[in-house]
C-alpha cells in the first residue's frame, strides 16, 4: 500500500473511484469522464449513485408579461441561466414564450422582427407545441404541433410530429373539429406518449413515433362542464384534476392493473385560496410528491401539500399577471 | 467520563512492526476490528499488514478524537439531563474544523488514508477523505485533474474529443 507515482491511476478500488464520481456536481462529473479509461468506465455506475444527476426538481421557469426568469426551489446550486441569454430574447422587437419544458429541454417559439398583434394572436392561439422524447434514447426529441383553424366553416385541426433525428416534420391524423388543445396546455409526456389537455375535459394522447391519437373524455367522473380541469404527472402516473364551482378539488388517477379504471387519489377544498377567477389558475403537481403548485392569478406561486391541503407561498412575482410556469427537472445522459 | 484504567487496551501492529497501544473503544471505531475482538474477545495484538506506521498512527488520531468528542458529547448530557443544543453545535463545528486541519494532506497521504480507512472500514473517515478527493477535482480541467492525482492519460485523442463533444458545456472555462 505504499503510495507510487502512479497510485491514483490503479491503486484505489474500483469502488472508491466509483464513490468519488458520485459525489461531483454535473460539471466536475462530465470532466472527470475524460480522466482517463478507469476513470470512464466507472462513471456510468457512478452516475446511477450520483444524486446530482438523477432528475429531481429544481425549480420553475416563469413568464410574467414583461419577463421570464427562473426560480430554484431545491436549495442547491442554481446552475441555469435564468436569463435564457442563448436566445435572442433582449431584442426589444423580438418575441420569444416558453411553450414547453420536460427532459431538461426548454422548448421556445421566438417571433422575429416585430410581430403583429394579429400574426401573434393567430400563431399564439392557433397552434400551440409540445415536447416529446424516444423512449429509448432520450437524446432524441420530437416536438409535437396542433393547429387548429376555422375558416369560412371549413374546420381543420390536424397536428405536425419533428423529430431531430430526421430534421423532418410529418403530419399527424386529423383530429375532431370539436377538440380544442388548450390554450395555455401542461403538455406531460409519459411512458412515449404525449398527452395534452383539451377543452370539455378530453385528453389527447399523441404517440410521436407512429403520429397516432387517442381521445380520452373524462366527463365519466361526473364532472360538471365548468369545472375547471388539467392533467399532472407525478410519480410516474397521469393525473386528472378538477376544480369544481366550490372549489373543490379532486385528483384522479389510473388503477394499476386496470389504467382504463380513474380512481380518486386526493380531495380537498381550496376555499379561501381564490383571489381571481379560477380561469387565469395554473396548476402543476410535483414529479415526485403529492404537492401541487397552484398559480392563483395574482402573482403568488403556492405550493400546497395535498395530503394535509397544507400551503406554502413559494414565489411572488413583481406582475401580478404570471402567465405561465414550468417545473425544470435537468437530464443527464451519460 | 475519566479514561478508567481497567479500560482493555489492545495493540495494533502496522506492516513496518511499529506498535501502537490503543483503548478498545478506540479500536472499536475500526468495523473491521470490531469484528475481530467480536468473534475472539481475548485478542489483544492484531497485525495490520495493510497498513503503514505513519498512515495508522493517523488513523488511530482520527478515531482518537472522534472518541473523545463522543464521550464529552455523551458526559455533558447526563451532567445536564440533555445537551443544550447551542453547545452541540459548537462542538460539532470544532470537530469539523479538526477534521479540515487534520486533511491539510498531500494526495499520496490522502490516497494511503483512503484505502485504510476503506480497509479498517472507519466510515467516518473514509467520508471525511473520499470528500476531500471529491472537492479536489471540482473547478479542474481534465488535466489539472490528472497532474493533481498522477494519473496517466490512456485515452486517445479522438476518444477525448468524444467524450469533450457530448457535453461541451461541461467542459467551458466558467464553474
Amino acid at each position: 500500500m505504499q503510495s507510487n507515482g502512479e497510485i491514483w491511476g490503479g491503486a484505489l478500488p474500483d469502488d472508491v473511484v466509483v464513490e468519488i464520481l458520485s459525489r461531483l456536481p454535473p460539471k466536475p462529473f462530465f470532466r472527470s469522464k475524460c480522466v482517463s479509461k478507469t476513470w470512464l468506465a466507472l462513471s456510468s455506475p457512478a452516475s446511477r449513485l450520483n444524486k446530482h444527476l438523477q432528475p429531481t426538481l429544481r425549480g420553475f421557469f416563469w413568464e410574467t408579461r414583461f419577463q421570464s426568469g427562473f426560480t430554484n426551489i431545491s436549495g442547491g446550486i442554481d446552475e441555469v441561466d435564468a436569463t435564457l441569454s442563448a436566445l435572442p430574447y433582449h431584442a426589444v422587437h423580438d418575441r420569444c414564450q416558453i411553450m414547453d419544458c420536460c427532459n431538461g429541454l426548454l422548448l421556445v417559439k421566438c417571433w422575429f422582427g416585430c410581430p403583429t398583434i394579429e400574426h401573434m394572436y393567430e400563431t399564439f392561439y392557433g397552434e400551440n407545441f409540445s415536447l416529446a422524447f424516444q423512449p429509448q434514447d432520450q437524446s432524441q426529441f420530437h416536438v409535437v404541433c396542433f393547429r387548429h383553424s376555422h375558416n369560412q366553416n371549413v374546420c381543420s385541426n390536424i397536428f405536425f410530429t419533428f423529430s431531430s433525428n430526421s430534421g423532418k416534420w410529418r403530419q399527424g391524423e386529423n383530429l375532431e373539429c370539436d377538440l380544442h388543445v388548450a390554450y395555455t396546455p401542461k403538455p406531460i409526456f409519459l411512458d412515449g406518449k404525449l398527452h395534452l389537455r383539451t377543452e370539455a375535459h378530453k385528453v389527447v394522447s399523441v404517440d410521436p413515433k407512429n403520429n397516432t391519437s387517442v381521445v380520452t373524455n373524462f366527463d365519466f367522473l361526473g364532472l360538471a362542464k365548468d369545472d375547471i380541469s388539467e392533467i399532472g404527472q407525478s410519480q410516474g402516473l397521469l393525473h386528472f384534476m378538477s376544480l369544481n364551482e366550490f372549489h373543490m378539488m379532486s385528483i384522479w388517477v389510473p388503477e394499476t392493473i386496470h389504467p382504463q379504471n380513474w380512481i380518486l387519489k386526493h380531495q380537498l377544498s381550496l376555499d379561501g385560496m381564490l383571489f381571481v377567477s379560477p380561469w387565469y389558475w395554473n396548476l402543476t403537481l410535483h414529479p415526485e410528491k403529492d404537492v401541487l403548485f397552484v398559480h392563483l392569478g395574482n402573482g403568488r406561486i403556492l405550493s400546497i401539500e395535498l395530503q394535509t391541503a397544507k400551503s406554502n407561498e413559494i414565489c411572488v412575482f413583481s406582475d401580478r399577471l404570471c402567465s405561465t410556469f414550468w417545473l425544470y427537472m435537468p437530464c443527464f445522459l451519460v | 467520563m475519566a479514561r478508567s484504567s481497567t479500560e482493555n487496551m489492545i495493540t495494533l501492529m502496522s506492516s513496518d512492526g511499529e506498535e501502537f497501544m490503543v483503548t478498545e473503544k478506540v479500536a472499536r471505531e475500526c468495523t473491521t476490528i470490531r469484528n475481530m475482538l467480536e468473534d475472539d474477545c481475548v485478542i489483544t495484538n492484531i497485525p495490520l499488514p495493510n497498513v503503514t506506521s505513519d498512515i495508522l498512527s493517523m488513523v488511530i488520531e482520527y478515531c482518537m478524537e472522534h472518541v473523545a468528542a463522543a464521550e464529552k458529547a455523551a458526559a455533558e448530557t447526563a451532567e445536564k439531563g440533555s445537551s443544550s443544543a447551542p453547545a452541540a453545535a459548537k462542538a460539532n463545528k470544532d470537530l469539523e474544523e479538526w477534521d479540515k486541519a487534520f486533511m491539510n494532506v498531500d494526495v499520496y497521504t490522502l490516497c494511503d488514508l483512503i484505502l485504510a480507512a476503506n480497509y479498517l472500514n472507519v466510515s467516518g473517515l473514509l467520508d471525511l477523505t473520499i470528500q476531500t478527493a471529491a472537492n479536489l477535482i471540482k473547478g479542474k480541467s481534465p488535466e489539472q485533474i490528472r497532474k493533481t492525482f498522477h494519473i496517466q492519460n490512456d485515452l486517445s485523442l479522438e476518444e477525448e474529443e468524444k467524450i469533450r463533444s457530448q457535453t461541451p458545456w461541461a467542459f467551458e472555462k466558467s464553474e
